[in-house]
């Protein structure tokens, strides 16, 4: 099954999928099926991609899956839902969030490179010191949060031009296991945040070797 | 009629929508080009803040000519040497940015400060356009 399929193929294969295991849902999934269809055909690529989950109900098992370096490759590619609410909620937040602090202007834009040794995170910044700046992380996840806040002596004039815009903020980049995250750097200058992560030993040495043929 | 460009045509009728709707009064309103800009309006004097991170004082270039401030300068491209980019959500090379002022200012007075990424410039207005108080007489 594809991982990300275009449009038509998911609402195809999400339709096909609801045919093939239909006593095992109930009206509910239903529910869910055109709720999620009618947010991005897309995700309903995925739901048929995640059907093991809906076969063994009750329980939801949660399927650890191994991560790949694949940063920003969306959430609900990679992990199934533990719930029917995360279920609902994921999807819509996913959407909104990112959406919401656009429309804000406040969320950083972020640049990722890689080199054989190191991931480097480069996140926009400007005007935020490090006390600003909450840069965490948990299960391969680099979590950014902060507050970007207006100077007093902005504050006193009436506003004729705006563009930039104030508030708080949080981005998930997610980056993978394989890497020493307790090893990870940070630093905060100019306006830019630059966050490195070594990899681990054995993601450093991944090339390929070659069989010899008996 | 086949040699135009139509992106190059889009991008020029583009500006010229701009440029035609700064001059209306009510739209100060600019693009949202690189870098965002805050216009505050104080009493004594204009307060300008652009969002330029990652570049030095050396790298921005602030002129002011007949009403409007330009903003402009480059951002480097292969900054990340050897490094293969993986997501890049900030864009490179050439900018400039122009911002219409709406009053008249002293033009000779103009300073400006980089700091954090964020590029203060202060315009004093000029004394015809400071706000007058006006007493009332009994």
């Amino acid at each position: 099954m594809p991982r990300k399929g275009s449009v038509l193929k998911g609402l195809l294969l999400s339709f096909l999928t609801v045919k093939r295991f239909k006593r095992h849902f109930s009206g509910m999934h239903f529910a869910v099926f055109f709720y999620t269809s009618s947010i991005d055909a897309g995700f309903c690529a995925c739901v048929a991609n995640k059907q093991e989950v809906y076969m063994n109900l009750p329980d939801f098992p949660r399927k650890k899956r191994s991560r790949e370096l694949v940063p920003f490759s969306s959430e609900w590619f990679d992990q199934p839902w533990s719930n029917a609410v995360d279920f609902f909620e994921r999807p819509f937040q996913a959407v909104m969030r990112p959406l919401r602090e656009i429309w804000r202007g406040v969320s950083p834009k972020v640049d990722v490179t890689e080199n054989e040794r190191e991931v480097q995170v480069r996140a926009e910044v400007p005007g935020m010191r490090d006390k600003d700046l909450n840069i965490s992380y948990s299960q391969g996840i680099l979590t950014i949060e902060g507050e970007k806040k207006e100077e007093e002596e902005q504050k006193k004039g009436n506003m004729t031009v705006r563009e930039s815009r104030y508030g708080t903020f949080r981005r998930d980049i997610p980056l993978g296991e394989n890497l020493r995250w307790e090893n990870a750097k940070a630093s905060c200058k100019n306006g830019v945040l630059t966050v490195i992560l070594p990899k681990k030993e054995e993601a450093v040495k991944k090339e390929a070797r070659k069989i010899k043929i008996d | 009629m086949w040699d135009l460009d139509p992106f190059k045509e889009i991008e020029r009728m583009r500006r010229q929508m701009d440029e035609l709707f700064s001059r209306l009064p009510f739209y100060e309103r600019t693009s949202y080009q690189f870098p965002l800009v805050n216009l505050y309006d104080d009493k004594d004097d204009l307060l300008l803040t652009a969002e330029i991170p990652g570049l030095l004082k050396e790298d921005v270039n602030i002129q002011y000519n007949d009403g409007a401030l330009t903003i402009s300068g480059k951002r480097k491209a292969g900054a990340y040497g050897t490094s293969e980019l993986l997501r890049q959500e900030q864009p490179e090379g050439n900018f400039e940015k122009r911002v219409r002022i709406p009053v008249k200012i002293r033009d000779n007075e103009i300073r400006a400060k980089f700091e954090d990424g964020i590029l203060k410039v202060t315009l004093p207005k000029a004394e015809e356009a400071k706000p007058r108080q006006i007493t009332i007489e009994s």
